[in-house]
């Protein structure tokens, strides 16, 4: 517990979490553009972005995030 | 959505996204990280006996490792996810996009197509049937990467093959021809 409350692993936790944040916000930016390009604009529903691939690895993406908080310390301990 | 990027009668025939092994280098990164954790709690738990804070400051580092990696195989994965491919019966569209630092996008009108070679290399491309389509010899951009390129090769040439009058008129159109009466015979010079 004193390994997580440390002030090194809540700033990496926190950096960690908002860089997640950042890939996630650039997803969201890039499907956008992807949509109004003429591939999203031909194929409609089809082709639109998050596709199933995006939201599974975005969803993985997150829980592995928050998995690499707690296993170093539970294998500290 | 904008429908001014559409070509009027323009209609989709083939969408396809690039082959599964634009993840090879996500699942690496993965893999590598895991690695070089575990060789991390593995040191931290030889040297704890001898060393206490050495073998925090190694489980910290390995940790700071394992995130710089568990980042950067998921920007390339998400990445990669955004790669598809369109034929039309008017031309190709490619988008390629990373998440922040690139947004490409291929639009070849068929019309410009005059040769399609499909080229697979190396015995990773043989097994996983995929490999690359090369336009005009590598004149117009290459589609990488392209899941079962035979099939999509089929699908390609009687379009391109539809747009060849359109070709020949293009360049057998006379604003391309230097008419005779302006051209010149240079005599040859002798030394």
């Amino acid at each position: 517990m004193e390994l997580l409350l440390s002030p090194v692993f809540i700033s990496l936790s926190i950096f960690s979490l908002s860089v997640t944040g950042f890939h996630l916000w650039g997803l969201a930016r890039a499907s956008k553009r992807h949509n109004a390009s003429p591939i999203g604009c031909l194929c409609k529903q089809g082709a639109l972005f998050p596709n199933r691939t995006m939201v599974v690895g975005s969803a993985i993406y997150v829980l592995l995030t928050l998995a690499y908080f707690v296993i170093p310390v539970l294998l500290h301990h | 959505m904008n429908p001014d990027t559409i070509i009027q009668g323009e209609k989709s025939l083939y969408l396809f996204n690039e082959h599964w092994i634009r993840y090879g280098k996500s699942a690496l990164l993965i893999g590598t990280a895991l690695i070089i954790y575990i060789a991390c709690i593995t040191a931290s738990s030889f040297v704890h006996d001898v060393n206490h804070t050495f073998a925090v400051v190694i489980t910290i580092a390995g940790h700071v490792l394992l995130l710089l990696f568990h980042h950067a195989a998921f920007y390339q994965f998400l990445s990669a996810s955004t790669n598809q491919y369109l034929i039309s019966n008017r031309r190709i569209l490619g988008s390629h996009q990373d998440l922040w630092f690139a947004d490409q996008m291929i639009d070849i009108p068929l019309w410009r197509i005059r040769s399609v070679e499909v080229q697979k290399t190396g015995l990773i491309q043989h097994a996983l049937d995929f490999g690359s389509l090369v336009l005009n010899s590598g004149e117009l951009p290459t589609l990488k990467r392209i899941p079962r390129p035979h099939t999509a090769h089929m699908k390609l040439m009687p379009l391109i093959q539809d747009m060849q009058p359109a070709l020949e008129k293009h360049c057998g159109s006379d604003t391309h021809r230097v008419p005779e009466s302006k051209m010149q015979f240079v005599s040859p010079v002798h030394v």
